[in-house]
């Protein structure tokens, strides 16, 4: 019951929009049910010349005394007349009704993209990390979908058939109480044969989706692997592959088709029975006068009225579950916290250095510590190296001090104030972070680099393009700085990806600046030159993370980690001559290079 | 390629051809169908007949004689009725399937016949609409259109027919206003399915948003750009919405329409009626059949709608269609010669008795080769390597060293010049007979969906259970295979993704070896593995290249230093070339190749070290 509450909550907002959409579906069902009266006054008023039956037809009084006295043509005009306007009436509300169903589908929709949206964006560090991104977008489009058409025109669907049913019912009661009870014993059975049948097809679709997803892989593969078949010669073998799969698809098709063909064609006879029977059943009552031929003639229409629609009755249910199913999916999302529940409101200037205080931190739902108290202070306008193989902690450091991860203990403070109390887009908006790969927008470079800021003037992107020695390169591109980029756009390398994600930092002055092993993919050359630009500004605190030595001895301050953990402190200088892994890396990176030099003189010497 | 304008596109009689003659083995279940549609139609035309009878003779005349036939006829009808309904969809998912199924099928077949220009220049997203989505629209279309224009059809001419021999100025109101409603429910029709594309393309974009704002997640955290995005979606999500609002707005009014239209007629044509009934105007008319013309006034227009939509669908359809035939159609650029097929035979039947076995020497003669035009890959080329030789190809990418590779193979064939294998100009000989004397390896190891051994097997189908077994110990593969809870019956998932990058590797070389080639071409992996597997497959590889003449795209520092001959090569021509010891004292492009090299694969190593 919880879960039908969540799923109709969607649709709050638009309560009154919706209550609308039912009250004119029932209206339009109501009215409905007169329109076969019209011919069954006219047929009346034709055939029965002492009018007797014409008041039979159960129309409200005032319709009948409109069209009395009942003489000739006029009268027949008059029927007409009033269907033909009736029926402009009901149209024209109809009209309404469909566009708002199509309103409200449209409505509840974008309200839940948009919700969906600003909410995954709120979500934490960790929660990205892990999801499933097909899964996602899955959730944000179908699901989506699914409960914007159940909410809006599944809902109006059904009081359509719930209205003629009952109005239906009710005009018959007047025609003929007999021919209601015949319709009342077929009725359930249509229904529940309507059901049965929409729970096979439903296993039936799960089977065919299934091969049919194994043929598209054979051909996915094939055309991925087109080289390797191709140097195999083995197309012929991927032609019987394909021919296996197609014909399973092909197979699971037709049984389904197979119930299909059965299900539609019996149930057409069963409708038909009902249509027979009630002729029948009618002729019958006219040898003993309890049926006059226009009250046949009504019945038949209202017959088809009622007898057609409640073969749908299966998929409305089927549609139920399924937006049922779509709605726990998105609640999933939604009861996720977002990261900004918690927040801190203070907007101190963030250029006095930082420390961190016996910080360790570990995941939730992890045993492993990945940082075990850890201090340092780091001061203005520093430049800090920190050093440390793949998984010592260094990019858990930096997440830490963006506050996208939580400290599980200890605390870390800018200045005097302590993290947690700092307003968290202002923290990031003053930290420069350059990722190792940093994610390039689907829009143009120019876009790319300002994209904190698309207000910025032109000529500090060129500037910060120009220190990211990007300006070349981008100057040989055909469109220039609105070079598209992204999935839709021009490939881009490593290191050019990651000399944008350097522009896109560079354009505004921030107090911090990190570089998250993001300048490994940029050649030395450009490494030096972008990192002697950075230190013309000396306010600017530079935080370095590297497993590069050469990188890292230039630095005022070295940071050592090793598994979680400080192992040592100091500059080039002191660390060198201090037993560890410093000093290790760098007699290594010294040998190395006589290694080499041997290793040519080596062959110098053989010849 | 321009999909917004394909509603607009004009009848192509030439394609629909074509893809009848793929669609239509089976002329029979159409003609059937044809035949079963047009009965249904009739029979659900007749229904109402019975009920005219009944008031006429039943209940105004009150002559009962006929009721045992009439009710035997009505229940014959009923189950007739069920039956060509059940015959029609059995008949037409039958066409559905099998449509489906030839264009794949074509489609997949002409695929493996083209060469890789083709691959270079389409999309793999392209190609898979065209096997799924477009093949898929066609099939429906083609099986129920046909369907819904023969009903339609039939429905409308027996209206009109019965009720021209009741009524003639009756029918005649009926008629006229049919061309009016023809127009208007076009004309609804392509608004309707311009407005929904338009709908559909900006869905498509914020698909793509949502995507990227998952990819970007982190990023945009740490950019602090949250807000930003939200306004440039909520704009986004506000164009869908407008947009398809405008849509709903034209489909809903097109339904009204078309029936407030058939109530007009209606109206008149109870008016007329009721005159003739009364006897005001010439023309008698019995109650019954009044009743049958106001019955059948709203069951005639309701096809005009089902045309309508066929109508509209089908130009929609036929950019699927031109699309389909063109992938069936394309013709290949790499080809045998009649000649060479009549001699070596075709990958169906090769000839194999005429195949020469091959010795392994090949030679570039004057080669010219580019992709594009504009951009010459290779110009005026010459290489010969020797039967047995190992040869490294280096050099910057896109200097041609793939090309090379790419050559050798015939994935593409010499602009001008020629290839020599064993002295013999290759296009000489089948494509087939090439492939089967070379072994190739790719840099990225492809897998495919299925076991490890049918993915060591696919290298030679014919290969026995032992010798695959013995390719996988050859590479150094058998071990970790075994270690698997299936052994070689593991699956590999799909595109191999089970299987690490090392293991996907091994596999790979142990497809390569068990083709036992002559030639062998190796396109090292750039990134390097598991530094655990880098051992294994330096030993691999050694493996396979013993014995056999050999070209390497190469990476790995051991790999170049130990080949007989080394070949720097940028911007398609021969910088330098001979073996390692004199190019290192020659101090030209190899040199700084190898420095370069050198430190990156040491500071690679003491990555893992620290």
């Amino acid at each position: 019951m919880k879960k039908v509450k969540r799923l109709f909550s969607f649709v709050k907002v638009f309560k009154w929009l919706l209550l609308v959409i039912i009250v004119l579906s029932i209206f339009n069902r109501f009215t409905y049910s007169y329109v076969p009266l019209f011919s069954q006054y006219l047929f009346a008023f034709l055939r029965d010349p002492l009018r007797e039956t014409i008041y039979q037809v159960n129309f409200p009084r005032f319709v009948s005394e409109f069209l009395w006295p009942n003489e000739g043509i006029t009268t027949v005009i008059k029927i007409v007349m009033m269907l033909a306007g009736f029926q402009t009436v009901r149209f024209t509300i109809s009209f309404f009704e469909t566009f708002l169903v199509g309103k409200l589908s449209e409505e509840i929709q974008f309200n839940l993209r948009n919700q969906l949206f600003n909410h995954l964006q709120s979500l934490e560090y960790s929660y990205h990390k892990k999801a499933d991104i097909g899964d996602l977008i899955q959730r944000v489009t179908t699901d989506i979908e699914t409960i914007g058409f159940f909410l809006s025109e599944r809902i109006g669907e059904f009081f359509t058939l719930l209205a003629t049913i009952i109005f239906g019912s009710l005009q018959l009661y007047f025609i003929s109480p007999i021919m209601l009870l015949i319709i009342l014993v077929f009725l359930p059975i249509s229904a529940g044969a309507s059901i049965v049948y929409f729970i096979y097809v439903n296993k039936s679709f799960k089977i065919i989706e299934e091969n049919e997803a194994k043929m598209i892989t054979v051909i996915q593969e094939n055309l991925e692997a087109v080289k390797v078949v191709k140097a195999f010669a083995n197309e012929k073998y991927e032609e019987e592959k394909l021919e296996k799969a197609n014909l399973e698809y092909v197979s699971s098709q037709k049984k389904y088709n197979k119930k299909r063909a059965l299900y539609w064609g019996s149930s057409d006879i069963f409708s038909m029975l009902q249509y027979s029977t009630i002729i029948i059943v009618a002729i019958f009552f006219v040898r003993n006068e309890r049926m006059s031929a226009d009250g046949l003639v009504a019945t038949l229409l209202l017959i088809g009225m009622i007898v057609w629609p409640i073969r749908g009755l299966g998929w409305m249910i089927g549609d139920f579950a399924k937006a049922l199913v779509s709605s726990d999916r998105i609640y999933e999302i939604l009861e996720q916290e977002s990261e900004f529940l918690e927040n801190g409101d203070l907007k101190p200037p963030l250029n006095q250095g930082f420390t961190f205080k016996n910080v360790s931190f570990q995941f939730k739902d992890s045993n492993n510590e990945l940082l075990k108290n850890v201090n340092f202070e780091i001061n203005e306008g520093e430049t800090v190296a920190i050093i440390g193989k793949t998984g010592s902690g260094k990019s858990t450091l930096v997440y830490l001090l963006l506050r996208m991860l939580e400290v599980s203990s200890g605390e870390i403070l800018f200045g005097e104030v302590p993290i947690k109390e700092i307003e968290k887009h202002y923290l990031r908006k003053n930290i420069g972070l350059v990722m190792q790969e940093p994610f390039l927008y689907g829009k143009s470079i120019y876009d790319n680099i300002a994209i904190t800021n698309h207000k910025i003037t032109e000529e500090k992107v060129y500037q910060a393009a120009n220190v990211a020695n990007l300006s070349d390169e981008i100057a040989s591109f055909k469109a220039g700085y609105q070079t598209m980029v992204g999935e839709r756009g021009v490939m881009l390398s490593g290191g050019q990806k990651q000399r944008i994600g350097i522009a896109r930092v560079l354009i505004e002055e921030k107090p911090i600046l990190i570089f998250d092993d993001s300048l490994s993919a940029v050649d030395v050359k450009t490494d030096v030159e972008i990192r002697k630009t950075l230190k013309k500004d000396h306010r600017q605190t530079i935080i370095i993370i590297t497993h590069r030595i050469t990188t890292a001895k230039e630095a005022d301050k070295i940071i050592v980690l090793e598994n979680g953990q400080v192992s040592a402190i100091g500059n080039h200088q002191s660390l060198k001559n201090q037993k560890g892994l410093y000093q290790d890396l760098w007699e290594i990176q010294g040998s190395l290079e006589k290694e080499f030099l041997n290793l040519i003189e080596g062959y110098q010497d053989e010849l | 390629m321009n999909y917004e304008d394909d509603y607009l596109k004009k009848v192509n009689y030439q394609i629909w051809k074509k893809i009848l003659k793929v669609v239509f083995k089976e002329k029979k279940t159409a003609i059937l169908l044809v035949v079963v549609v047009v009965f249904t139609g009739i029979l659900d035309i007749s229904i109402p007949l019975f009920g005219a009878y009944a008031i006429d003779t039943y209940f105004d005349k009150k002559i009962f004689t006929t009721l045992p036939l009439y009710i035997t006829l009505l229940f014959i009808s009923a189950f007739l009725l069920g039956l060509s309904v059940w015959a029609f969809i059995s008949l037409a998912t039958k066409i559905e399937v099998e449509t489906n199924y030839q264009l794949r099928k074509k489609a997949f077949e002409n695929l493996q016949k083209l060469s890789l220009d083709y691959y270079d220049k389409t999309p793999q997203g392209w190609i898979m609409a065209r096997m799924t989505s477009d093949s898929r629209r066609l099939a429906e279309i083609i099986s129920w259109g046909l369907v819904d224009v023969f009903w339609s059809l039939a429905l409308m001419l027996t209206i009109l027919v019965i009720l021209f021999i009741f009524n003639v100025k009756l029918a005649l109101i009926i008629f006229i206003s049919l061309p009016l409603m023809m127009v208007i429910a076009y004309f609804f029709r392509k608004k309707i399915l311009k407005y929904f594309r338009k709908a559909r393309k900006l869905n498509s974009e914020v698909t793509r948003a949502f995507n990227e704002s998952f990819l970007a997640a982190n990023t945009s955290k740490s950019l602090a750009i949250e807000t930003r995005l939200s306004k440039d979606f909520g704009s986004q999500t506000q164009n869908l919405k407008e947009k398809t609002i405008k849509a709903v707005v034209w489909s809903s009014l097109f339904t009204p329409l078309v029936l407030m239209i058939s109530y007009l007629v209606l109206a008149l044509v109870m008016y007329q009626g009721s005159k003739m009934v009364l006897n005001i105007t010439v023309g008698a008319l019995t109650i019954g059949t009044f009743y049958l013309f106001v019955d059948y006034t709203t069951s005639f227009f309701n096809p005009i709608n089902n045309i309508a939509r066929i109508l509209a669908q089908l130009q929609q359809a036929q950019a699927a269609a031109e699309r389909i035939i063109e992938l069936i159609e394309k013709d290949t650029t790499v080809k045998d010669s009649k000649e060479v097929i009549l001699k070596y035979g075709n990958k169906e039947q090769p000839n194999y008795a005429n195949w020469e076995p091959i010795i392994g020497k090949i030679e570039f003669l004057n080669v010219d080769f580019y992709y594009q035009e504009k951009e010459i890959i290779l110009k005026n080329f010459n290489l010969t390597i020797n039967p047995g030789t190992r040869v490294a190809l280096v050099g910057p990418t896109g200097g041609g060293k793939t090309s090379i590779a790419n050559l050798i193979m015939r994935f593409y064939q010499p602009v001008r010049g020629k290839i020599l294998i064993d002295d013999v100009d290759y296009q000489k000989r089948s494509i087939h007979w090439l492939r089967s004397n070379i072994g190739y390896v790719l840099q990225t190891p492809y897998l495919f969906t299925g076991t490890i051994f049918d993915n060591i097997r696919y290298g030679n189908l014919s290969a026995t259970e032992d010798e695959v077994k013995s390719a996988a110990k050859l590479v150094g593969a058998d071990q970790f295979i075994r270690n698997l809870p299936l052994g070689y019956q593991s699956e590999v998932g799909e595109s191999g993704n089970k299987l690490s990058l090392g293991e996907k590797q091994l596999i790979s070389f142990a497809r390569a070896l068990i083709v036992n080639p002559k030639i062998f071409i190796l396109d090292e992996a750039t990134s390097s593995i598991d530094s655990a597997k880098e051992k294994e497959i330096i030993f691999a590889i050694d493996q396979l290249l013993k014995t056999r003449t050999s070209i390497i795209i190469a990476h790995r520092l051991s790999t170049i230093v130990e080949s007989d001959l080394i070949i720097y090569i940028d911007q398609g021509k021969i910088i330098e070339s001979g073996n390692h010891q004199t190019l290192i004292n020659n101090r030209g492009p190899y040199f700084d190749l190898y420095k370069t090299q050198f430190f990156a694969t040491k500071e690679e190593q003491l990555k893992d070290l620290i």
